[in-house]
This record gives structure tokens, sequence and C-alpha cells, in this order.
């Protein structure tokens, strides 16, 4: 248990430099690197008829920095 | 009992109150298609316009060609936009299985969803009109003929093709409209978005790789009233009752991510109908979250 905790704790305290540099990629591989399970990634395929490459999409659990909109209900 | 309703039972009918964050910059935020809209980029002035442009054309909430259209059933000429719009709105009716049908207007004013929101709504007694057959619609030159007794309505559909359309008018690398949560972006570095919790606890957040994002919410406790809602099953021709409360879907075009939002309420099972091309993150009524992974299957978020 205190590995994991230790773990967390400096994926996320990685994560948290980051966020204060700025650098949303980084921050956001941190916190996925410290804990599969906090973090959903998954690789967006290219479609046919759009000049877009497989990407990869991550759903953190709560806000790590900035962000750009709020998407909801409306 | 709905969904929305178990929802509300549980959580009370107030509000969340939404953390609103709106980008820095030489924003324009104003209030269209019913809600509040912020375009940020070079050409932000000329987008916003055309966004009210497309709006008056395809509104149902005021004299528009599309009233003119449903109250006399057909339409000719008809404003190409109109045609652009109903020609797509057609082409995910079809795509869906009628699931997501621009036809389900009576329906909806049977629910109560009468007038521009938040309106209060006026639900009618007795069975729900019909919906009719997208496949009925005629598009034949400059003109529109709909099936006897058919409405349309373009709802979110109409929405995120207007979004999409204004996105084209903003230039440079750093571009956003947010069409009241419906977004559209695109940055030359990664960027965040919120999704807001459906009864207001702490927020996800999206972590969106450098490029061109579409993302869509679409849910049943929005545009919500006691025994009903704004998104209809055309099955049952009622508010659905669904398995999720609100969806989001992530795709590089915006279009087709609300197109996937509305499916995973209405259809959550249909997983093939997602592809590779998008990440879906869902919410239940007792607050479970859910992500469509990449083998189809519903997994925990």
């Amino acid at each position: 248990m205190w590995l994991l905790t230790v773990t967390l704790g400096l994926g996320l305290g990685t994560a948290a430099r980051f966020v204060q540099r700025g650098d949303a990629a980084a921050a956001a591989n941190a916190v996925a690197a410290a804990n599969a399970t906090t973090a959903s990634v998954q690789t967006v395929q290219a479609t046919s008829n759009l000049p877009y490459q497989p990407q990869r999409v991550m759903v953190l659990p709560q806000p790590s920095y900035r962000a750009r909109a709020t998407t909801r209900m409306s | 009992m709905h969904a929305a309703d178990r929802l509300q039972a549980r959580w009370g009918a107030s509000p969340p109150a939404w953390l609103e964050r709106v980008p820095a910059g030489d924003a324009r935020r104003f209030h269209a298609l019913g809600t509040d809209i912020v375009v940020d980029g070079p050409g932000a002035d000329d987008a916003a316009a055309e966004l009210l442009r497309l709006e008056a054309i395809l509104t149902r909430f005021r004299p528009s060609p599309l009233t003119a259209l449903n109250d006399h059933g057909e339409l000719s000429p008809a404003p190409p936009e109109l045609i652009a719009a109903l020609t797509y709105a057609l082409s995910v009716a079809e795509q869906t299985d009628g699931l997501v049908t621009p036809m389900v207007l009576p329906a909806l004013r049977w629910a109560g969803y009468h007038r521009s929101w938040p309106a209060a709504p006026e639900p009618r007694s007795g069975e729900p009109p019909a919906v009719a057959d997208w496949r009925g619609v005629r598009i034949v030159g400059h003109g529109i003929r709909l099936p006897a007794g058919a409405e349309i309505d373009l709802g979110g559909t109409g929405k995120s093709w207007i979004a999409e359309r204004c996105f084209e008018r903003l230039a440079g690398p750093e571009a956003h409209i947010d069409a009241g949560g419906d977004v559209v972006s695109r940055s030359a570095e990664p960027v965040a978005i919120d999704i807001a919790h459906p009864v207001g606890e702490a927020p996800l957040q999206l972590v969106l790789p450098a490029g061109r994002w579409g993302i869509a919410t679409s849910g049943v406790t929005g545009r919500a009233w006691p025994g009903g809602h704004h998104l209809i099953d055309p099955r049952t021709r009622r508010p659905a009752d669904t398995r999720f409360v609100q969806v989001t879907a992530v795709h590089p075009d915006l279009r087709q991510a609300e197109v996937l939002a509305k499916l995973a309420l209405l259809r959550p099972a249909a997983s093939d109908a997602f592809g590779n091309a998008s990440m879906v993150v869902a919410f239940e009524a007792d607050g479970g979250r859910w992500r469509r992974g990449t083998d189809g299957r519903w997994v925990r978020a």
C-alpha cells in the first residue's frame, strides 16, 4: 500500500511541476504513468476522409490544469 | 420512472453550479441557438455573424424559413443553407437507422418542449403523435416537401452543423468555438476540456493532443422537467428512458461527436457504430462513469 501511495505521490508531484510549466501533455503523461487506473487513455484512430493520425485522448479523474472550455449539457 | 427523474429524486432539482472557464483573448461571447456561445480566434467576428445568420434560417423558435417549411409542409425556393442542413440531418438519420432523426418535433411538443428554453414546459395528455419517416422528405432542386403531418427540428444535429460551418471562418493555429458545451477546438498545443458532472460534482478532464477536435455532450437532465426531457426516442415517441444521463463524445468532427453522443444515449449497445474514431465518456444516474473501450465494450472510467 505504501508503495502505491509513494508511486502515486511521485507521479502526481511530477505532474504538478509540469502543470506549473504549462506543459499539458507532460502533465497528463505523468499522471498516467503514476497510476494507470486514475486516467483512461484511448487511441482515437484517423478516419478515412480526414487527415488525422491516431491520437491518444485521455480522461483524467479531476482537472489537472487550466481548461480551455467546459463541455456540458446545454 | 425515467433515469432523469431518478437522478432528480436523488440529487434534487436545483441546477449544478458549473465551474465556468472561458478562454483568454478576444473571444466573442453571445447568446444564440438557445445557449451561450463563445467564438475565439482570428476571424471571430465573421464566424459569429455567420452563426447568427444561420440561426435565423434554421431556428424553430421564431419565424424563419424552417418554420415556413413546417407551417406549409413545403418550401420552394428554400435557402441553400436549409437544404444543406436538412440534407445533413437526413444523412444522420440514415447513418443511425432513424434513431437520430429531425422528424421528432411533434413528439417533442407533445412532451412539452414548445418554446425556446428555458420556457416553462407544456406537456400534453394522450398518446404522442407519430414520428414521420425521414425517408419521406423530398428535396428536389431548390424545393423541400415534407410528408403529411411532418415537422422538422434540427436540434443538436443542426447546432453541430452550424458550429462546424462557422469554425471554418476562423483562421490561425489557435481557434475555438463553444456552442453551449459543444466544442470545436484547433490548437498547436495539447488542450484540456473539462467534462461537467451532470449533477455538479467535480468534473472530469479530457486531455486532447494538438490538432482539431470536436467535443459534444448530450444528456437527459438538461432541458428536462418533471416527467420529461428534450431527447425523444423515435421508437417510443416519448422522452427517452436511457441507461446514461450524460454522454460526451470526442471526434475530429463535432458533427460526428454529436451523433455519437446521441446514439450512446439512445442505443448504448450499438458499439459497432462508434468505430475507433472517437472516445465516448458516459455518466449513469447513480454517478457511475463509463468509457467506451477500443473493443466496443463499456468500461469504468
